[in-house]
């Protein structure tokens, strides 16, 4: 040793200052530990679903993106289902009512925000389906939790495969970005999953919840959506056997005399409602934007509906056939339809708008159009600007037992003709706007006719009709024929690619096994 | 032990016994902060063995023997030959006298201390009877400052007399006739002048014209210009002085080649982008900065009177000490510090009065009306009364005189420095109140300084220390209130609020604000206090061999405040709010520095080296909470417990980075440079720990032909150096925790009972997650020509950024986005710089002096690639459809403006047939038939050129700074000429396309807009090029009889005008717009790439008139 340092091979300087220096990697290496910081604001996939109280939080991310600004909060509940309609006629309004308008392309935003909320109740419902049987808690909590986890995949497949026609069916929750790239399924496989989700959810779902848990889906929102599924599917019995257990329900579910109460604030969950949706919002304005912390779940749809004046966005107008089919008829006593009313706007005496009169909140040639006055929330007087974002608490009735009952008609005129329950549910539906029953000893065609007549009074502008006219298959000669329907835009309906919406040029780029729509 | 090498390096103690000692030290102050050190450790005998060493190399071992401190003129010691020694347990005053045997040289041992001092009794040999020697006496000062210079050197040439000046700059020297007397002071020219007796003289030294001398700081350091191997721009203090802005990095516009500030408008504390050698990233671009030592997010809080220089690391050679948080450039500022010397006193004081640069011309009310009609007409739609029958010709609202108009500017600076030998200090302190020129926005600072340094025997404590309270009160409508509707009134007192409005239909509108009243209602403010600097303490180990500890802080609460009342303009949206809302959060941050480094630097002959090994080790943890709040029982109640609803939020941050560095220079005659760089960093943001670790090295070479002895020797190329690099950089300027896929808690529901939490998956993160980088190569020149009255500084970089972060989509149907972070995306920069500097000194003192130096920046920045899958990137968005302004795609530089071209408007309906048009009529654009590229937001050039001047007492400073070649796309004419909603219009609308007008290049007046001519086009492109007079200042200096009889040293009187003259044919506000004010995003959207130039609602720069006086006592 001594040796050696005596006689340095190098300088000593450089020897220190080589020495000093691994001292210093070594006080680095020591610390690395303090490079592993974790998130500390939120939850790491891993440590979740252990508990009975994760499956129910899990259960009601489930729910969450129904009432968003991209969900029912405004894109699904109106741009991109009410506006679609052969019954409303829309103002152009680029990239907010091209949906509506016939000018909506592959990367057109409203569109790809709908497509994303469905698709994420789709993920988050798999992931409870996945994980919570494997939870030990409560049996029958277990059961509910994945009867509604059920019910909200199947509801949001059924969207998805009657707006976008072809869609991937994921069913397992995605452990790898990688196990997304998937080819789209057939529809009769979507539509069996439909099924096969619906009947699980109706088994396990109870009839009524605690006056608390309203919104939640129960066995009558099952039943009413395994029925629509196999309506849609054209198994007219099955249909009609579903539906039939509604009716035969009446301690459960009554048609409310008021119709108009089916679309205010006060009339949320009645006992005419199968299921709504639950909006609620606070005094100060936001978007509600999905998976955000945000308090607003207002209904943020009204002013794409509310006439011109009272909102800033395109809105629509209603078509001239629409008014004619409800000043064709008449009610018992020789006056107006009171659906009329409650659906429409126009100029009559004492109309208003709001707070102010038609005559005097319209003027030129929008005095001569009717509007949409169904879902519009006329009792605030409040300073709130009517057609402002996300005030409105009025719920939107997803399912209720008029529909039901018109469906029921539907299906059993389909599956054996025009027989006395027909009769009945149709009577009963029109009974309650005071309106008379249709004529005895129709045919089969013109009962379906009577049917389909009786769809446009009784749910126009619920968002149903875009969804009727494809069933029946006559979207393609209505829109064709009727160019006029969209004479505010001058959109032109394309056969073989408006039916449905384009699915969002982002999937299509991201996996090359999707395969756009026709047309788009 | 006869190796030369060995008594070269004085090599006399067994190295293991020095090292423990040196180690245990180290570990002792690493692990303790604690200084314990025993002088027991020293020795009174001295043993030695040198031969043929310096004198200097021989006083320096026994001093580390034996702790004695030798304290001496060093030209006496420089001067003696080399000395030759042997001893064995020699007692010191034996050791000593056998040093000096032979030498000229007396000494006194006093305690601790050894004096040595000029053998005064002629030699012994001393034959010739010389001429009587004189005394010569005078003063040295500073020519510049007048101020005397402390610690001239005064020497009689080739005696080696020598003395130095005292603190008054008074020296005395004895000679004899007719030597040659030579003052010289670092920095300054030398002065020589023959001896003769007689009155004392002045000698005013002149500043070197040459910087090659100057240190530059390089972080972790600092070196002399010239052995300089990266590209390193540095600005002094000085050099900033002239231009009044709020944030000091503004002040670098058009100072430095290769960096790019651009303004975002003039809002008072608006922070302008700074882009060092073109953005690599498409997110945060930002560079480093560095203050003191402790690593800074902005100069934002610094007072600009504090800084010293700047100095500006570009290429990876010069940056790569700074590793992966260095591919944007590093900003280096240092701060004052005093000087030794009499105690110095500072005032400054500076008021100016501010006013709109440029206006725009708007209609009139009845003009407006008429527009509006007009377009109702075209639209076939009803027009609205009160442009009607229901016109108010009593209303005519200048919406613009209302909210842009003069404003004030007061800007005042105190500051103490001074010191001695050992301890030095710099006090200062700032007033800063910047009202904007726009109405109800305001930005004041006060700012506190304390830096300090101590020396105490081999230690040295430097500490510098920032406190500083920032004050903001923007205005967030700015943009948006001088286009109002001139048949608006102001005020209605019987609305809540008492501002007027307009019911939208009546006025024939979607939607009418009074934005102005908005912004007088609301109330918004965010205070800043920020406690800022840090700590060194550096120990020489042993000569050359340096330790420093550095510890840093930053400390800073941040609150903000949004508080909105209740009022009611009218029913259209956005004008009405029937609840007083309040928004408030606190978020504290602190981050905390830890750095070792070991620095060891050396001279052995011609060779030069440095070397440099250190640890540093940052943490930062942010912590904010806030709430938001509505329902007040009174709107005079603006806190949160006065609401009766209210919502909490609030996060942590946390981030941690830990680094090892090291770099080795070396020089051989000044002539051949080599610089080597490494730094590993270790960061928190990155998986743990597979992808923690990043390493940047870099290297670089430097070449001085004018060393050569083959050079020829003249005064035209007096200096060249050639210099190359090739490095690697990175970028962690990402968020933290994006690599964890975490459970998202805000997936709740209402139900009828009250809302339930849901807890989902919303988003996925990628773990695989790295660094961005990128690669730098170098090749620059250094020139001084003229004997260095020209001094040239050319570069030529290439930059190739890789691993960008881009999105990639990923199925959107998966549930969670539609995106994915990845390492995707490359961008090139590639570009010139060239800085100019040309110094003309006077003939005699007091003469005409002027300097010119002009700085000019080219830069080509290209998306190279995107990656597989990811989608050209769009952005800029413009109107409220959210229409946008730019693409970012490969070929093409970041944020390219992208639409279709205007053709012209179409006259006849035959027109719009033939392009198959169904949508538009005549009147409308004819569009290009498929979008496509407008042009760049990026300048070609950039440039600056500053020219300075003094004659007599007279200064003059002029600063023009321009870029060239860039477009800008101004959105104004989305909504200000036509087509969006309610608006006030500029009077180009007069010129729209009517039947009866039919030679236009604007479209139809039009609200419904069916033709869609709102699109993106080059209808808003527009050029942006322009020449700005930023500066132009005139000085007087009081003369000194004047000043001495007011009993202040200096006085320096000067008006200032700012922003004076512009040249440019952009048709908005300001050509400056920088990243487009974004009120979605915030005061500063700094990191939106993708719309800069994109002048949604800029605020206007402000011409500023100001004067002040600088006073020192």
């Amino acid at each position: 040793m001594k040796k050696i340092f005596s006689r340095p091979a190098i300088p000593g300087y450089l020897l220190s200052f080589v020495v000093l220096t691994g001292i210093l990697i070594l006080l680095a290496k020591c610390s690395s530990k303090n490079l592993d910081i974790s998130n500390p604001n939120a939850l790491p996939v891993t440590s979740f679903w252990k508990t009975s109280a994760d499956a129910e939080k899990g259960l009601v991310a489930c729910y969450g993106p129904l009432t968003s600004i991209q969900g029912w909060g405004r894109m699904l509940g109106a741009i991109l289902t009410i506006q679609r309609g052969d019954d409303v006629n829309p103002f152009p309004s680029t990239g907010v009512q091209d949906v509506g308008t016939f000018l909506a392309i592959p990367t057109d935003g409203r569109v790809g925000e709908g497509w994303g909320e469905l698709n994420a109740i789709v993920a988050r419902t798999n992931a409870v389906l996945y994980y919570v049987p494997n939870i030990s808690m409560d049996a029958d909590e277990k059961q509910r939790i994945l009867g509604e986890a059920f019910f909200l995949r199947a509801l949001a497949h059924f969207y998805l495969v009657n707006m976008w026609g072809h869609i991937p069916l994921i069913t397992k929750p995605i452990a790898e970005v990688s196990d997304l790239y998937i080819q789209q399924a057939p529809q009769q496989d979507v539509w069996a999953a439909i099924i096969a989700d619906c009947k699980d959810a109706q088994s396990r779902l109870p009839a009524t919840v605690a006056a608390k848990d309203i919104g939640r889906a129960t066995w009558g929102a099952a039943t009413a959506l395994l029925g629509k599924a196999y309506l849609f599917t054209q198994d007219w019995a099955n249909a009609a056997t579903e539906f039939k257990k509604i009716i035969d329900k009446p301690a459960l579910y009554q048609l409310v005399p008021n119709y108009q109460d089916n679309f205010l604030e006060s009339g949320n969950n009645n006992a005419e409602s199968i299921w709504e949706l639950q909006y609620q919002s606070t005094p100060t304005g936001n978007w509600g934007t999905s998976g955000t912390a945000n308090p607003i779940r207002g209904q943020a749809w009204e002013p794409d509906i509310a006439p011109v004046g009272f909102t800033s966005q395109g809105t629509t107008t209603v078509n001239q056939w629409v008014f004619d089919l409800f000043m064709e008829q008449k009610t018992i006593d020789n006056k107006i339809d009171p659906r009329a009313y409650a659906t429409l706007l126009w100029n009559y005496p004492g109309a208003m708008v709001y707070q102010q009169t038609f005559q005097t909140a319209l003027n030129g040639d929008n005095l001569n159009k009717v509007w949409i006055r169904k879902y519009l929330n006329y009792d605030r007087t409040s300073s709130l600007t009517p057609g402002s974002w996300g005030y409105a608490n009025n719920n939107r009735r997803m399912i209720r037992l008029a529909d039901v009952l018109l469906m029921y008609a539907e299906a059993e005129n389909e599956a054996v003709g025009p027989d006395a329950d027909a009769y009945a549910a149709i009577n009963r539906v029109r009974a309650r706007a005071n309106v008379p029953a249709i004529t005895p000893g129709l045919s089969k065609d013109n009962f379906r006719a009577a049917v389909r007549r009786e769809r446009v009074l009784e749910l126009s502008f619920e968002g149903d009709r875009v969804f009727d006219l494809l069933r029946w298959g006559i979207i393609d000669d209505v829109f064709t024929g009727h160019p006029e329907y969209r004479s505010n835009s001058g959109g032109k309906f394309v056969k073989g690619k408006h039916e449905y919406l384009p699915i969002p040029q982002n999937d299509i780029d991201a996996n090359p096994k999707i395969k756009q729509n026709n047309g788009y | 032990m006869q190796n030369p090498i060995t008594c070269q390096w004085n090599f006399t103690h067994p190295p293991f016994a020095k090292l423990l000692r040196i180690m245990r030290f180290l570990i002792v102050i690493q692990l303790a902060f604690c200084l314990q050190l025993s002088a027991n450790g020293y020795s009174q005998k001295v043993t030695l063995r040198l031969k043929d060493v310096s004198l200097e190399t021989a006083l320096t071992a026994i001093k580390q023997q034996t702790g004695y401190v030798f304290f001496y003129n060093y030209n006496l010691v420089r001067e003696a030959g080399p000395v030759s020694v042997e001893l064995k347990n020699a007692n010191m005053e034996e050791a000593v006298r056998q040093t000096l045997k032979g030498l000229p040289i007396d000494f006194v041992i006093e305690k601790k201390t050894v004096v040595l001092s000029r053998r005064t009794a002629p030699p012994a040999n001393y034959a010739q009877d010389p001429p009587p020697p004189i005394t010569i006496s005078g003063t040295v000062i500073n020519g510049e400052t007048r101020q005397p210079l402390q610690g001239a050197t005064v020497a009689v040439k080739g005696t080696g007399a020598v003395t130095t000046t005292n603190e008054s700059g008074a020296f005395e020297i004895s000679a004899e006739p007719n030597q040659m007397i030579v003052v010289s002071y670092v920095g300054f020219q030398e002065y020589t002048f023959k001896a003769t007796a007689g009155k004392p003289i002045s000698i005013e030294l002149k500043i070197k014209p040459s910087s090659l001398n100057d240190m530059v700081v390089i972080g972790y350091g600092s070196a002399r210009k010239r052995d300089i191997t990266g590209a390193v721009a540095s600005v002094k203090g000085d050099d900033l002085k002239n231009v009044t802005a709020a944030d000091a990095s503004s002040l670098l516009q058009g100072k430095a080649a290769g960096v790019v500030v651009q303004n975002s408008g003039g809002a008072p504390g608006q922070a302008p982008a700074v882009v060092i050698r073109g953005s690599g990233t498409f997110g945060n671009d930002q560079p480093l900065y560095v203050i003191d030592g402790m690593i800074a997010s902005s100069m934002a809080s610094i007072n600009p009177a504090d800084i010293a220089s700047i100095d500006v690391l570009k290429d990876a050679s010069a940056a790569a000490i700074y590793g992966s948080r260095a591919a944007n450039g590093v900003v280096l500022v240092t701060t004052k510090s005093g000087a030794s010397g009499d105690v110095k006193i500072s005032f400054g004081a500076k008021y100016g009065s501010q006013s709109p640069a440029h206006k725009l011309k708007f209609l009139n009310a009845r003009q407006y009306a008429d527009w509006n009609n007009q377009a109702h007409d075209n639209d076939g739609t009803p027009r609205g009364p009160l442009n009607d029958s229901q016109f108010n010709p009593n209303i005519n609202t200048d919406w613009q005189s209302l909210s842009l108009g003069r404003a004030p500017l007061a800007d005042y600076n105190m500051s103490l420095s001074g010191g001695g030998q050992y301890a030095r200090f710099y006090l200062s302190g700032e007033y800063f109140d910047q009202k904007g020129i726009v109405v109800d926005s305001r930005y004041k600072r006060y700012a506190l300084r304390a830096n300090s340094s101590f020396t105490k025997g081999k230690f040295r404590l430097i500490e510098a220390l920032a406190v500083s309270r920032s004050i903001n009160n923007p205005n967030t409508y700015f943009g948006r209130e001088r286009g109002e509707l001139p048949i608006m009134p102001v005020y209605d007192s019987t609305k809540l609020g008492g501002f007027a409005g307009l019911e939208p239909a009546a006025a024939g509108v979607n939607r009418i604000i009074n934005w102005y009243g908005r912004a007088l209602l609301d109330d918004n403010l965010y205070t800043t206090d920020q406690a800022f600097g840090n700590l060194g303490l550096e120990f020489e180990i042993i000569k050359g061999l340096k330790y420093k500890m550095n510890l840093g802080l930053d400390y800073s609460v941040y609150h903000s405040y949004d508080y909105s009342p209740a009022f009611f303009m009218s029913t259209s949206q956005e004008a009405s709010q029937d609840q007083s809302t309040l928004n408030e959060s606190f978020t504290r941050s602190l981050t905390t520095l830890v750095e070792h480094t070991l620095n060891y630097s050396r001279s052995f002959g011609d060779h030069r080296i440095e070397l440099l090994a250190g640890y540093t080790a940052q943490k930062s943890n942010a912590r904010s909470v806030g709430a938001t709040a509505d329902t007040y029982a009174s709107p005079l109640l603006r806190v949160v417990d006065a609401a009766s609803n209210r919502l909490a939020n609030g996060n942590l941050q946390e981030a941690a980075l830990q680094s090892i560095l090291g770099r080795l220079s070396y020089s051989y005659q000044s002539k051949y440079l080599v610089t080597a760089t490494i730094r590993r960093d270790g960061s928190s943001k990155f998986l743990y720990p597979t992808n923690t670790y990043g390493n940047y090295p870099s290297f670089s070479l430097g070449w001085r032909p004018t060393e050569e002895s083959f050079f020829p020797k003249n005064d035209i190329v007096n200096d060249l150096k050639l210099r190359a690099s090739y490095g690697t950089l990175g970028s962690q300027n990402i968020d933290n925790y994006i690599t964890t896929s975490t459970l998202n808690i805000n997936t709740g529901y209402y139900f009828a009972g009250g809302v339930q939490n849901g807890v989902g998956l919303t988003n996925f993160s990628n773990p695989d997650i790295k660094w961005e980088s990128s690669r730098t190569k170098d090749i620059g020149a250094d020139i001084g020509l003229l004997n260095n009255r020209i001094l040239v500084t050319a570069d030529y970089f290439d930059r190739r950024s890789y691993d960008i972060l881009a999105s990639i989509p990923i199925p959107s149907y998966g549930g969670a986005g539609s995106s994915l972070t990845k390492n995707a995306a490359s961008v090139s920069n590639k570009g010139f710089e060239l800085s100019v500097t040309y110094n003309h000194q006077p003939a005699s003192a007091g003469g005409f002096k002027y300097a010119i130096t002009g700085v000019f920046t080219t830069i080509k920045n290209k998306v190279t690639a995107l990656g597989d899958g990811v989608s050209p990137i769009i952005g800029g968005y413009y109107t409220q459809e959210s229409q946008p302004a730019t693409k970012t795609d490969v070929g093409q530089p970041i944020g390219s403006y992208w639409g279709y071209q205007v053709l012209g408007v179409y006259q006849t309906a035959d027109e719009v047939q033939k392009d198959g048009r169904t949508d538009a009529r005549p009147g409308d654009f004819r569009f290009s038939k498929t979008p496509g590229w407008l042009g760049s937001p990026f300048p070609k050039f950039d440039y600056g050129i500053t020219f300075s001047a003094s004659y007599r007492r007279f200064d003059v400073n002029m600063f023009w700074q321009g870029v060239s070649d860039n477009k800008l796309w101004d959105a104004k004419r989305a909504w200000q000429y036509t087509f969006d909603y309610g608006s006030g219009k500029v009077t180009d609308v007069l010129n729209a396309w009517t039947p009866q007008h039919p030679n236009t290049g604007l479209a139809r007046a039009s609200f419904i807009d069916p033709a869609n001519n709102k699109r993106p086009s080059s209808y808003y492109v527009e050029d942006g090029s322009y020449l700005r007079l930023k500066n132009l200042s005139i000085g007087y200096n009081l003369p000194a009889s004047l000043a001495t009889r007011l009993k202040i040293s200096t006085a320096r009187l000067y008006i200032s005008a700012q922003n004076l003259l512009t040249l440019t044919r952009y048709k908005g506000y300001d050509p400056e717009v920088g990243r487009s004010y974004d009120p979605t995003v915030g005061l500063s959207s700094l990191n939106n790439l993708f719309n800069v130039g994109v002048d949604v609602q800029a605020y206007p720069q402000a011409r500023m008139i100001s004067a002040g006086i600088d006073l020192t006592f």
